[in-house]
């Protein structure tokens, strides 16, 4: 087993299996590092793929004719990293949302299909405009517009659930199984929605919270409530103080918080307000949440994940990026919610590429 | 009752007087005994000093099967504390063979701690060349091959 080489001590010799064993522990930036080495662990990393990990990354969409997405890992500032030929127009198709690896494409005739970034699988879904009785007429501005929308895939089974608030008027879903667009009941005016562990968690701008569950074949309602805030929409509420955004943030025990973003213009810091809206132990109270416990907040995907140290996540902590028009909408921001401090965490230098649509997203790679 | 002892010896020729239950933590080991009991176990490709290391570890892990009721000698949290600072003693050329030994015997958890170290030790890098001053690499790439990593950064490879 051991035989002595020229270099005995190298780990370069070290056999391939264990090898790999090693960079599947790896990070994606450690991975990356790692491979450049020497030409046996570079072999080796061919066969294993990086950990998951949480941090989020951005995606720019080219401005051009150009069908190559490219990303940037805040963990490594010097690199970007280019997809393959996705074969998508990215100057005439948009992304609406993503999960995982997959994105929510729609394209200039409003149809929708999920895309893999990676693979390059494709899911096209089914046509919405002949579902829900509209004309396919106009086609350049039809008459509804998605205002918002969200989805979740398996990456197994390849189950999906795709959610469209329309017009704001309503929400409707599609599912694989049964291929076709439907109605939720009482979903208009949506403000925020959530999807996680087969629950739809949905707001509107009335302060009315509800939750269906997905299990079965039908949404079923299993709860609803009217929220006792003062705002809840974005708006200026003083001279000092606006709201930017408020969102439903499912976190990992299982409860849901309204989450409320807040500029103050004088101090030019950010805060938040995070009110428990939801909780399975005790359902019908509402309360101001001062402490996430060990779990970070990812603001911008109504998630929170067990902060752990390996993975860079700083417990009790918001993780949000900059706003809509501003300067700073791709840099990434952390919110102490003890201390109240906020700190920028990665400002995105976009000298090198090309691009004004961007969006962050939670990369997996063990889809291999 | 007294304890079943079995005898492995290393590459060197010295022989390890172990309890059997400590030793069948390796599965290459348990099948061994039972295909030649009451034998000399010649482990050639392992030395002493390696072989030392795996029976302390585990010596440490083996569950103790006294018939009584709390059965493992220390707590799961101890046991990982201890995992630790047993790693974080071996130095790196060890390390490697300590890894190696892991998976030529077939210790699952010895092998899990083990990896786990390199990989932390990787991400405690900054770049390729500490990497490679850390595991004693030699970097073997060509120019072209150094300029076609740094310009690939394409995802998938």
């Amino acid at each position: 087993m051991m035989k002595k080489n020229v270099n005995p001590n190298s780990w370069s010799e070290l056999p391939l299996d264990l090898l790999n064993m090693v960079l599947r522990r790896l990070g994606f930036a450690d991975f990356q590092r790692a491979k450049s080495a020497c030409s046996s662990w570079l072999s080796a990393s061919k066969q294993s793929v990086p950990k998951d990990n949480h941090t989020p990354w951005l995606i720019l969409f080219p401005d051009d004719n150009n069908s190559c997405c490219t990303f940037f890992n805040p963990e490594e500032k010097e690199s970007v990293y280019k997809t393959q030929d996705t074969g998508l127009d990215f100057a005439k198709s948009v992304c609406k949302a993503t999960y995982g690896n997959w994105l929510l494409m729609q394209d200039i005739y409003y149809n929708l299909h999920i895309l893999n970034l990676f693979t390059k699988e494709r899911i096209i879904l089914p046509c919405m405009e002949s579902q829900l009785g509209m004309t396919k007429e106009k086609r350049t501005k039809p008459k509804s517009r998605i205002v918002s929308s969200l989805f979740w895939i398996d990456e197994k089974t390849k189950d999906y659930v795709v959610l469209c608030s329309v017009d704001s008027l309503r929400v409707v879903y599609s599912k694989k199984v049964n291929n076709s667009w439907n109605q939720i009941p009482e979903t208009s005016l949506c403000l925020d929605m959530v999807y996680k562990d087969h629950k739809f968690y949905f707001l509107n701008y009335c302060g009315y919270f509800s939750i269906f569950d997905f299990y079965g074949e039908i949404p079923q309602q299993t709860f609803q409530r009217e929220l006792e805030v003062e705002s809840i929409y974005s708006r200026r509420i003083s001279s000092r103080l606006s709201i930017v955004a408020s969102k439903l943030v499912a976190t990992v025990a299982g409860n849901v918080l309204m989450v409320q973003k807040i500029w103050r213009s004088i101090s030019m810091t950010w805060s938040f307000l995070v009110i428990e809206v939801y909780s399975s132990g005790n359902p019908k109270e509402h309360q101001l949440v001062n402490s996430l416990g060990n779990e970070s907040m990812l603001f911008d995907h109504g998630i929170t994940v067990l902060a752990n140290e390996t993975d860079g996540f700083i417990a009790n902590s918001i993780y949000f990026s900059g706003c809509g028009d501003e300067k700073d909408r791709n840099d990434l921001f952390r919110f102490n919610l003890k201390t109240h401090k906020t700190q920028l965490m990665h400002k995105f230098d976009s000298s090198p590429v090309q691009f004004s649509r961007a969006q962050w997203f939670l990369p997996s790679f063990t889809h291999a | 009752m007294s304890k079943k002892m079995i005898v492995l010896k290393s590459s060197e020729g010295v022989s390890f007087v172990v309890e059997e239950a400590v030793a069948r933590q390796s599965k290459i080991i348990s099948f061994l005994v039972e295909e030649f009991p009451d034998r000399e176990l010649p482990l050639t490709n392992m030395t002493s000093e390696i072989l030392r290391k795996t029976i302390e570890y585990c010596k440490k892990h083996v569950v103790e099967d006294d018939g009584g009721g709390d059965s493992s000698s220390s707590s799961s949290g101890d046991l990982k504390e201890w995992d630790v600072k047993f790693v974080a003693e071996i130095d790196q050329p060890r390390l490697m063979d300590l890894l190696m030994a892991a998976n030529y015997l077939d210790i699952p958890s010895l092998l899990d701690v083990t990896c786990q170290k390199v990989a932390d030790t990787i991400a405690a890098c900054n770049d390729e060349k500490e990497i490679r001053a850390t595991f004693n690499i030699e970097n073997d790439f060509t120019e072209e091959e150094v300029e076609a990593i740094r310009m690939e950064n394409q995802y998938p490879i």
